[in-house]
């Protein structure tokens, strides 16, 4: 057993150390403690802890209801399984599932957004033509 | 997790609501080229759950709840939550809105919801009464305003 202050090697039942007399009781020597998980960070990304990973359900019914489409339905069915994983302790699921919700309500998003201007290019070329 | 996109998916749709509340304080749904009718309408003659939803906004606006609540029931009473959801997003972003209601509670709200969808579409009574409007109930020409 080595003296934490000096470190000589003592004789493992000594009780102090034989150099300088310090301290060797087991209790003396904190056991060593397991470095902090840190996830790794990558610029620009960010990891929410398990409780925040977003769901999107809001965007979801907004979609649903306001952008008259049925991918609004699978938005909230995936907004669902992100509420799903994180009850299962499924970290990477549930980030996928929030993730694969946000490319699903920009699809819809931009099919509205689209949609749209088209029906209204098209209602103004009608009106300047009659 | 990117989070400007976070961020644009919250802000985004906030924006786009508030932009469609403010637009219909002007403009009156089939008055007006700027406020299409739904596509999914357009191409099967199907109302879907949200059918409805764009003048159901406009009588609320216009402080008609009873009409309002005729052309989508869902939406009208889905929409304070909606609300709530959107304030607390934009406060916070990180704020884990929904997001710790069990499954099950969000599988409910999902047959609720294609449910309604379905219902709407039957020509008889009562569901014939939760088409936008009541539509298909023979009762459109009574309301100002009638889908196209």
């Amino acid at each position: 057993m080595y003296c934490i202050q000096c470190g000589t090697n003592n004789h493992d039942q000594a009780v102090h150390c034989m150099q300088c007399g310090a301290f060797m009781s087991q209790q003396g020597i904190a056991p060593p403690t397991p470095p902090p998980y840190i996830p790794q960070i990558q610029p620009g990304y960010m990891q929410p802890p398990m409780a925040q990973i977003p769901n999107y359900m809001v965007q979801s019914v907004l979609a649903t209801l306001f952008c008259c489409l049925p991918l609004g339905i699978v938005s909230i069915f995936k907004a669902n399984e992100v509420n799903r994983k994180v009850a299962a302790g499924d970290y990477a699921g549930a980030m996928a599932a929030s993730k694969a919700n946000k490319t699903l309500l920009w699809v819809s998003f931009g099919i509205g957004v689209v949609g749209t201007l088209i029906y209204v290019v098209a209602a103004i070329i009608s009106a300047a033509n009659s | 997790m990117r989070l400007e996109t976070h961020r644009c998916v919250i802000y985004g749709s906030a924006l786009a609501l508030a932009g469609l509340m403010a637009a219909l304080c002007f403009l009156k749904p089939g008055a007006t080229p700027w406020l299409p009718p739904c596509p999914f309408y357009r191409l099967t003659g199907l109302y879907c759950p949200g059918c409805g939803s764009t003048r159901m906004l406009y009588f609320l606006l216009h402080g008609h709840p009873w009409l309002a609540f005729r052309q989508n029931p869902l939406a009208l009473i889905v929409l304070p939550a909606v609300l709530y959801g959107l304030t607390r997003q934009i406060v916070n972003p990180n704020s884990p809105v929904y997001s710790r209601i069990p499954a099950r509670w969000g599988t409910a709200f999902l047959l609720v919801a294609i449910s309604f969808g379905v219902a709407r579409n039957l020509p008889f009574a009562p569901f014939c009464s939760l088409a936008p409007g009541g539509d298909r109930c023979g009762q459109s020409r009574a309301l100002p305003l009638t889908h196209r």
